[in-house]
């Protein structure tokens, strides 16, 4: 799956590094102990830079969602309609990513979700959300 | 009045559905043009230039130079469609301090005739750019999901907001689609970032406009009768909508409670209301967070025609961004038609005895805010 190509820089570029090694990464401020997304270099919260980058869970809930019957740019046109999340992490960030394996009218605000990381070839890696199936 | 009053003197939009062989900097230079001599000035007495563009980088050296002016003072304040709204204030302040006398704040677009596509020299979040959201408008269907979701907004009451914009813009010759509109029709319009349908969404037009700024003392001596900028606010607080804190409340609530303070009225008092519509989901929240509405009442507020001609508000009366024109960026637009109704030229859709209006401009997906309020009986 092609993506919109993206110059990630500095501490940008080691949020996708740890990406390829399979780690989600959010911003923890040890000084205030606040988490943030997307990992800053100063606290946004009380702005120390005691910054640590953590590894999360990926585990989270569903804080919004839109479907797009159009696709935002043109490396996506082949995947209408799709849907976008905002994911609201169990570690206490929020963070934007795509929903995959869920139709439409199966999403709702409120479900749990689990990051998954795409490595396409010669692209930077990509976060994904599914609903979480439980065992239960 | 007092010695700090500074005053809307100007005023002029062009081609705001459609142009022909001009650029979106030719066609700003002669909305310019035509404020000034709205006013009773010339170009060569503006000695402060404010701009904001998505296609010029340094946009106030490009107008500058287009025009062949040489200002004293430049302000290219850059929040998306916000931003005219915040030079307004910038103005104020600038006159005030001693350091212009005769502002020109300007806006052209070319949208339409670029094929219809929202231009834009923004750059991506890294963070957001692999997942195609539509700019604005998924960011708009992330909002509207979550606001139905807290509050039980439907899309039918969003779309009896498009409704009564309609109805607005039947009473101007100037706006482009001369029929009426119906709930069915937007609900049946194609889903392009659900909730969202296509006339939830506001036009893609050219269209340029222009103010000019001056001194209470200066405009005593001009040709209009001046339109008092009595108060003026602004906050922001992201730029991408992911780092939106709460999706559904925005600082509009502070940027026009700083704008009411200064000018020292309250809301109940204002006549006609100019509020940034490029959406109907923006419209219905930026209604609660100015306080036409309690938090999560949007939905209701905008039934039963409350806001259409005859209704408890004149509330764009122009028609606004969903059914007058919306070239990129709306704000500039708010305030000519806030200029029309307090000056008493609005025809038919002119609020009798306006005295007070609100201009209330958003940037970006909710992004940026600034508010303001005019009238027209000196302060």
């Amino acid at each position: 799956m092609s993506r919109p190509q993206i110059m990630p820089r500095g501490e940008e570029r080691l949020y996708f590094e740890a990406l390829a090694e399979n780690k989600l990464t959010f911003g923890f401020c040890t000084s205030c102990a606040k988490a943030h997304f997307y990992p800053r270099t100063v606290c946004p919260s009380c702005h120390s830079d005691q910054i640590e980058y953590r590894v999360s869970s990926g585990k989270g809930t569903i804080y919004t969602f839109t479907t797009q019957y159009r696709a935002g740019n043109p490396a996506l046109e082949d995947q209408v309609p799709y849907t976008i999340v905002m994911v609201d992490l169990a570690e206490g960030y929020r963070m934007m990513a795509d929903l995959l394996g869920s139709a439409p009218q199966d999403i709702a605000i409120g479900l749990p979700v689990v990051a998954e990381i795409e490595h396409p070839e010669n692209e930077h890696p990509v976060v994904h959300f599914r609903v979480e199936v439980s065992n239960g | 009045m007092a010695d700090k009053s500074v005053a809307i003197v100007g005023a002029a939009q062009v081609d705001i559905f459609k142009t022909k062989d001009r650029s979106p900097v030719g066609l700003a230079a002669l909305a310019a043009k035509r404020a000034v001599e709205d006013a009773g000035l010339k170009l060569s007495d503006v000695d402060a230039l404010f701009t904001s563009s998505s296609y010029y980088a340094m946009p106030t050296l490009t107008m500058a130079e287009y025009l062949g002016l040489s200002p004293n003072i430049v302000d290219s304040t850059s929040t998306g469609g916000c931003s005219f709204v915040q030079h307004l204030g910038h103005a104020v302040a600038m006159i005030n301090q001693g350091l212009c006398e005769v502002a020109l704040i300007v806006y052209g677009s070319t949208q339409k005739t670029d094929a219809g596509k929202l231009v834009s020299i923004a750059e991506h979040s890294v963070y957001e750019q692999q997942y195609g959201l539509i700019h604005p408008l998924g960011a708009f269907g992330l909002i509207a999901n979550r606001h139905m979701k807290e509050f039980g907004t439907t899309s039918e009451q969003l779309a009896q907001y498009a409704v009564s914009a309609r109805q607005w813009a039947l009473l101007n010759p100037e706006a482009p689609y001369p029929t009426a509109l119906t709930v069915d029709e937007v609900l049946n319009s194609p889903m392009v970032a659900s909730p969202l349908h296509k006339l939830d969404c506001c036009l893609v037009t050219d269209g340029a406009g222009a103010i000019i700024v001056t001194s209470g003392k200066r405009a005593a001596s001009l040709k209009q009768k001046p339109v008092w900028v009595l108060g003026t606010g602004e906050a922001q607080n992201h730029r991408n909508i992911s780092q939106m804190p709460d999706f559904t409340s925005t600082k509009a609530s502070v940027s026009s409670k700083r704008a009411f303070e200064q000018a020292g009225v309250g809301i109940a008092e204002i006549d006609t209301a100019h509020v940034y519509d490029a959406f109907t989901i923006s419209l219905l929240i930026l209604m609660e967070d100015l306080g036409f509405c309690k938090k999560g009442e949007g939905g209701a507020f905008v039934e039963n025609g409350r806001l259409a001609p005859g209704g408890q508000l004149s509330l764009n009366p122009n028609g606004g961004g969903l059914s007058f024109s919306h070239p990129g960026m709306l704000s500039m637009f708010l305030i000519i038609e806030a200029v029309a109704q307090l000056r008493g030229t609005a025809g038919a859709r002119q609020h009798e005895g306006a005295k007070l209006s609100l201009v209330h401009g958003m940037g970006m997906t909710l992004a940026s805010h600034a508010t303001a309020i005019l009238g027209n009986e000196a302060p």
